[in-house]
């Protein structure tokens, strides 16, 4: 009996969205469409292989994904390289190294590996972008129409997300900065959508009993505090969200943290003593910009999924009080 | 005849084109300047119009030249320039040009926090024209020292050349992997840079039991529904 309730959980999910496709697929505001996404995301079972590009590189994935209990068990394994496989139950994620025959176990509190930097709906009430239906169109196989978010200016970047007609499951989820140009993008090249996702789909591919198994020691003790560090010139809509200071293990050294955010993007700056191996300047990290600077004898770097210049200039302006 | 105005927010472009961005032959530039400028006969415009409806890139440029023309006349706007907007926005369909207006900095209505190339240009455009040259009530009430904005913060967008310069420290890595897991309500950054950090910790990791129930011999010999509601519970 508790099977037969649990099988048709998902299924009435699916028939629940399906359903309300039907009258929404044609007049449905772009902020319903991404409230219809986050449950989508949250709630659908789906299984397939995705493809995902990024500065001009590409890689397959396979990806399981079902929802038992409300606890989230998903399986993602790279089709290359490495053959790197992601095991998750809730918020506890395996990560299997086959070529160091490793295991690091993390915690993750997201819960979606592939969607987390998804906008949530609350995107609809921040001014500094503009939410629009864009153009309808077909992704592995489905029909889909396509989402734009654009920022109104170059200090963040934009999403296209083409969302399955009939469940507002994204299907191809691009990030894109101001010239256009698509720093990452996330697509199904097949999916099934709701079925029943079977249970060796969500466990690693190997047997794991010549494996070591890590996980990280704590590096870092987390105090919420107020800083008097503030920067002059924010760009327009971000604000401060979390002010941390971080103290590591060994009491050795403390780091404070400010969170900035746009209610889309969100920028870390991290303000540190000058010493250890810090270069002024950009680099790259993923798809993450930061930039370092000295001010008044610190080291401050900002980072975050947001243009060059904005990671530059929210560094540059950092004063103490 | 080009008045002093036009001509500096020409020799800005100019100055533009030549800071790296540049992407167009000289004479597509002078057909976009005098396009902007709204000297563009009317049948060249209906050919620059469909070519900018194909290009993302030179709509852009565009765009820049809309905001360089705001910034050197602070913020006010030239005659006629909102029905041109307003054709380029017609032509394009669902991808009107964008035209931010900054805010101000402390200190010169010319410090605007916008890209460093524009401050750049500005400062470049009023050394060739001077400041005696500067016609209308936009260029009256420019202050006298504005000639400092030489020392306004420059903020650009980093050339890949730039962002590629530096790896990546494990501080930075580090850094990196705090700002995924503080922001995880805030569209937090998602598989990609786990994966360039996972395999750059070693040092850091402390060995532990393997799980039990991770492993693809036991999940075989039971029934899918019951065997993954014990996963779960387990946990």
């Amino acid at each position: 009996m508790r099977k037969f309730g649990q099988s048709l959980a998902p299924a009435a999910g699916i028939i629940f969205l399906m359903w309300s496709s039907l009258s929404l697929a044609q007049q449905s505001s772009p902020d319903q469409w991404l409230e219809r996404m986050a449950i989508a995301v949250a709630s659908i079972d789906y299984e397939g292989t995705v493809i995902r590009r990024q500065r001009g590189e590409s890689e397959a994935l396979k990806i399981a994904h079902k929802i038992v209990d409300g606890v989230v068990n998903e399986r993602l394994a790279s089709q290359e390289g490495n053959g790197l496989e992601i095991i998750r139950v809730g918020d506890e994620v395996h990560c299997i190294l086959p070529d160091q025959k490793s295991v690091l176990v993390e915690t993750w509190n997201n819960q979606s590996t592939l969607f987390s930097a998804l906008p949530r709906s609350e995107a609809t009430r921040t001014p500094q972008y503009d939410l629009s239906l864009q153009r309808e169109g077909r992704i592995a196989g489905r029909p889909a129409i396509m989402l734009a978010i654009r920022p109104h200016d170059e200090y963040r970047f934009g999403h296209r997300i083409w969302l399955d007609k009939e469940t507002a499951f994204p299907l191809q989820t691009s990030l894109v900065d101001p010239n256009g140009e698509v720093i990452e993008e996330i697509k199904f090249a097949e999916i099934s959508i709701g079925e029943n996702v079977a249970a060796a789909a969500l466990d690693p591919s190997m047997s794991l009993d010549s494996f070591t198994w890590y996980r990280e020691s704590d590096g870092y003790q987390t105090v919420d505090v107020d800083t008097d560090w503030n920067c002059d010139d924010l760009p327009a809509g971000f604000r401060p969200v979390s002010m941390k200071t971080e103290l590591s293990s060994d009491g050795g050294s403390s780091t404070t943290h400010i969170v900035y955010s746009d209610g889309i993007a969100s920028i870390s700056v991290f303000i540190a003593d000058t010493g250890g191996e810090e270069k002024d300047g950009w680099a790259l990290v993923g798809t993450s910009n930061s930039f370092t600077a000295e001010i008044d004898g610190y080291h401050v770097t900002a980072v975050g999924e947001v243009p060059g210049v904005t990671v530059q200039r929210i560094a540059s302006s950092m004063r103490r009080q | 005849m080009r008045s002093a105005r036009k001509s500096i927010i020409w020799l800005t472009r100019l100055e533009l084109s030549n800071g790296g961005r540049g992407f167009m032959n000289e004479a597509l530039k002078m057909q976009i300047s005098a396009f902007v400028d709204g000297e563009l006969p009317e049948n060249e415009s209906q050919l620059l119009l469909r070519r900018l409806s194909q290009d993302a890139a030179m709509r852009q440029q565009v765009a820049e030249y809309l905001k360089l023309g705001r910034l050197i006349r602070r913020d006010q706007e030239l005659p006629g320039m909102d029905s041109l907007r307003g054709r380029i926005a017609a032509e394009l369909g669902q991808e009107p040009i964008e035209i931010e207006v900054e805010k101000p900095a402390v200190g010169s209505a010319l410090m605007t926090p916008a890209s460093g190339i524009a401050v750049a240009a500005t400062v470049a455009a009023i050394a060739l024209i001077g400041l005696s040259q500067f016609g209308g009530p936009a260029a009256s009430g420019l202050p006298d020292d504005a000639v400092a904005i030489d020392l306004a913060p420059a903020y650009t967008e980093p050339t890949p050349e730039q962002v590629l310069a530096n790896s990546p420290t494990e501080r930075l890595i580090e850094y990196s992997r705090r700002h995924d897991s503080s922001s995880p309500d805030l569209a937090s950054n998602g598989i990609l840079s786990r994966m360039v950090t996972f395999e750059l910790r070693e040092g850091r990791l402390v060995e532990i039991e393997p799980d039990p129930h991770l492993s693809p011999d036991e999940e075989q010999e039971t029934s899918p529904t019951s065997d993954q509601s014990d996963r779960s519970s387990s946990e």
